[in-house]
């Protein structure tokens, strides 16, 4: 559903973005963070509610070897960390889900774990999937180190010196995760069952929260390691080297299909961050310290593109257009933009849309967010979805009515030749070892005839064509009862009548499908930075770069 | 089969909602369903395992035993040359739930359907749309009432009837007896019918190559 009818700002409705302008993997996977973005609400909140953070357990040796645990005190609750760190041989270090070892192994566990509780997690919890978690567990994920920077900053610290900062700063993590798996998995909580805890109720907060953690130990553990090689000598990470640190992570395919699998969810991101940027469009004056905030964000924005590097192809265009996009704009803002002109906000973003390529216009949308936390921190609340009530058909609605949505909300897909070999060339299946998706190349590989419903397009196709000899007024269940294979479509169709942002307006079975920028679209809603493919189908990211630790937390300003 | 977690070879597996979901849906799928029915097939299992019923041995009967009469829904009494496919029909009494075919006006007889606890999650599905209390009517004995308060079992023993002649009616006003089932997070399975299952599913999944293999991660080291 939609909050619309209970915004503060209705005037904001004239500057609403529309799906068609959105929805397309060319805009989509070009999104960046925001201050909407899952990590950034996690520490908004715990900044809010004053959350306490103690480490109980950290039992490592020398060789990073043993288990940790970090507690998150909030008003309510505590959810404790539960890290375990293994010696593992280079030969076995693997980002790929088909890994079986790893550096450290964590789960988030539901209140204080007692000494039974650890037991139980240490003799499941390093095997990930061929072990087993309970309902008292959040999360289930591991982590490989960045071999390159995690040794060198050892050796440096227990010299007491600190890491070259380039070189730091080139990786940017100690440890990526590989999988952050949560709601169910393995065994553990699902979402459902957590979800009216109002620190939770926003989606991937327990992931979050997890890679949060994830993120102090690392720390912790290069220090640690450091004073048990340098004793006396050894250092701590400097602050200002320990904040340009965050999480990598590399996400494969297996991410993919979620938006596609989820319409309501993907409805809700967007739509709430399209909200966000019809408020501030909306907003008649910029005050002088809402301009003085954007241009801090503007400054961090031109030094993050900097720093971001990649050796994709396709990203290295992107990052071009980002810099150039920034510079361009910041321009712009010191010659001649007119912030106190009407609706300035609005007339920027105008100015925007004419003058900068697509990778600097989402960028610049982030950033006109920047300044506004009063209007839009407020629309966190809009991001969850109750897809278990939307779950139902209703049998009832006339063919009349299912053209008429699926004309407005599935033209794009409606004119498509499908039988052609490009707008056919994939199928996206299950892999019988891993259980994850996959990508096939239809006409080189097997297993088409086991191929997942990810075909959005060429099913709404498909279900047009049989609506069209149907009578208007006849109710829906009938064409259901007598054609099965269109369910999965209609249901979608009916999602959309309310949800217009639901559906991702791409082909997915397409030649030209870039499933990075499914990837990119998600994880710039959990909030990650610093996209950085290494297939069309694999990219690497930072989470929490630059953001506070849980001893800075409380001090933190702009959050 | 893929390699079973050494925790899974005792023999009862706890199950979160998720994972219910994904295996019926998987194994429905397997078992030659369409994605569709699939799908419900994965309502139902989650529904059955919230409310305590043995969604896993009900499951593996539907998708393992005969797949039941096709049949035609009217007014009052639903037209079949036979037993019907509880699933099926459950699925088809919610598409048509608020239409003449549907049980909201005088009721409906579906007439005999296997593992008719299937028809369950789906009458729930009317309940919580219509929000109006509806009877099941197991061999003209009432067996379960759905409503605002809950689902209300009258009859344990007719939860593992195979086959039987089903209709569905609104509740009248008075209260039943029976007191509402409790809810569960979580669900155990035998692992007997975890394997079975499974087996099911695997033929919905694609056997890894070594292009597949070699597609579905980075190009290049994963060592920085």
């Amino acid at each position: 559903m939609t909050c619309a009818p209970l915004s503060p700002m209705p005037q904001a409705a004239r500057y609403r973005r529309t799906p068609a302008d959105v929805m397309h993997l060319s805009r989509l996977g070009l999104s960046h963070p925001t201050r909407l973005s899952f990590l950034r609400i996690l520490l908004r909140r715990m900044q809010a509610e004053n959350w306490q953070f103690d480490r109980p357990v950290f039992d490592v040796d020398a060789r990073g070897v043993g288990r940790a645990v970090y507690c998150a005190k909030g008003p309510d609750r505590t959810y404790s960390l539960v890290a375990f760190g293994h010696d593992l041989p280079a030969g076995m270090r693997s980002d790929r889900v088909i890994a079986t070892a790893w550096d450290a192994t964590f789960a988030l566990f539901d209140g204080v774990p007692d000494a039974a509780d650890l037991d139980r997690l240490a003799a499941n919890v390093p095997a990930q999937e061929a072990g087993r978690v309970t309902s008292k567990e959040l999360t289930l994920s591991r982590a490989n180190r960045s071999v390159r920077l995690f040794d060198q900053v050892v050796e440096a610290l227990s010299k007491g010196a600190q890491p070259d900062a380039k070189i730091l700063a080139a990786t940017g993590y100690l440890m990526r995760t590989t999988a952050v798996y949560g709601s169910g998995k393995f065994g553990a909580a699902s979402h459902d069952s957590i979800a009216t805890r109002p620190e939770l109720a926003t989606p991937f907060q327990a992931e979050m929260l997890t890679v949060w953690l994830v993120r102090a130990f690392t720390v912790d553990l290069v220090e640690h390691m450091a004073r048990l090689r340098g004793g006396d000598i050894a250092v701590p990470l400097a602050p200002a080297l320990r904040r340009r640190l965050g999480v990598g992570n590399s996400t494969g395919l297996g991410m993919a299909p979620f938006l596609v699998r989820h319409p309501i969810l993907l409805n809700n991101w967007v739509m709430a961050r399209e909200e966000a940027l019809a408020r501030v469009r909306s907003l008649p004056v910029a005050s002088a310290a809402e301009t003085a905030c954007f241009h801090t964000a503007l400054a961090s924005a031109q030094d993050n593109a900097n720093k971001w590097a990649s050796s994709h192809p396709v990203q290295m265009t992107r990052l071009t257009d980002l810099r150039s996009g920034l510079a361009k704009l910041a321009t712009h803002i010191e010659q001649d933009w007119n912030k106190d002109g009407t609706h300035p906000w609005n007339a920027l973003w105008l100015w925007g849309e004419d003058h900068l390529p697509i990778e600097a216009q989402e960028a610049l949308l982030a950033l006109l967010l920047e300044p506004q936390g009063s209007i839009v921190d407020g629309l966190a609340n809009c991001l969850t979805a109750d897809e278990a009530n939307s779950f139902a058909i209703d049998g009832a609605m006339s063919v009349e009515n299912m053209r008429s949505i699926l004309a407005e909300n599935y033209g794009w897909a409606l004119a498509c030749d499908y039988t052609t070999r490009d707008e056919c060339a994939r199928f996206w299946y299950v892999s019988e070892d891993k259980l994850e998706p996959r990508l096939g190349e239809r006409f080189d590989e097997d297993g088409a005839d086991r191929e997942l419903p990810l075909d959005i397009a060429r099913r709404a196709a498909a279900f047009g064509a049989a609506l069209q000899d149907r009578p208007a007024q006849e109710p829906i269940a009938h064409l259901l009862l007598e054609q099965p294979t269109h369910r999965p479509i209609l249901r979608r169709v009916q999602i959309t009548r309310k949800r217009p942002f639901a559906e991702i307006r791409n082909n997915l079975l397409s030649a030209d499908l870039l499933p990075i920028d499914m990837l990119r679209c998600k994880l710039a809603f959990f909030g990650a930075s610093r996209f950085d493919p290494r297939s069309d189908r694999w990219v690497r990211i930072s989470l929490f770069q630059d953001c506070p630790f849980p001893d800075e937390l409380a001090s933190e300003t702009g959050l | 089969m893929p390699n079973l977690p050494s925790s899974l070879l005792r023999d009862q597996i706890m199950m979160s909602q998720p994972e219910i979901m994904s295996l019926a849906c998987r194994a429905a799928r397997g078992a030659g369903y369409s994605w569709g029915m699939a799908e419900e097939a994965g309502f139902a299992a989650v529904w059955l395992a919230h409310y305590g019923f043995d969604w896993a041995d009900t499951l593996l009967a539907r998708l393992s035993g005969p797949r039941g009469s096709a049949f035609v829904p009217q007014s009052k009494a639903w037209r079949s040359a036979g037993p019907v496919c509880g699933l099926h029909a459950g699925v088809t009494l919610a598409d048509f739930a608020t239409l003449p075919e549907g049980p909201l006006g005088s009721g409906v007889t579906i007439g005999a359907a296997l593992d008719p606890v299937c028809l369950l999650p789906f009458v729930a599905r009317i309940v919580a749309r219509a929000d109006v209390p509806l009877d099941v009517y197991c061999d003209r004995h009432i067996w379960v009432r759905l409503g605002q308060t809950g689902v209300h079992l009258s009859d344990l023993n007719l939860n593992s009837r195979s086959s039987a002649m089903i209709s569905v009616r609104p509740a009248p006003a008075n209260k039943t007896d029976a007191p509402p089932r409790e809810h569960h997070q979580t669900a155990h399975v035998s692992k007997r019918v975890y394997d079975h299952l499974e087996t099911l599913a695997l033929h919905m999944t694609v056997p890894a190559t070594a292009q597949s293999l070699s597609g579905a991660g980075a190009a290049g080291s994963d060592s920085d």
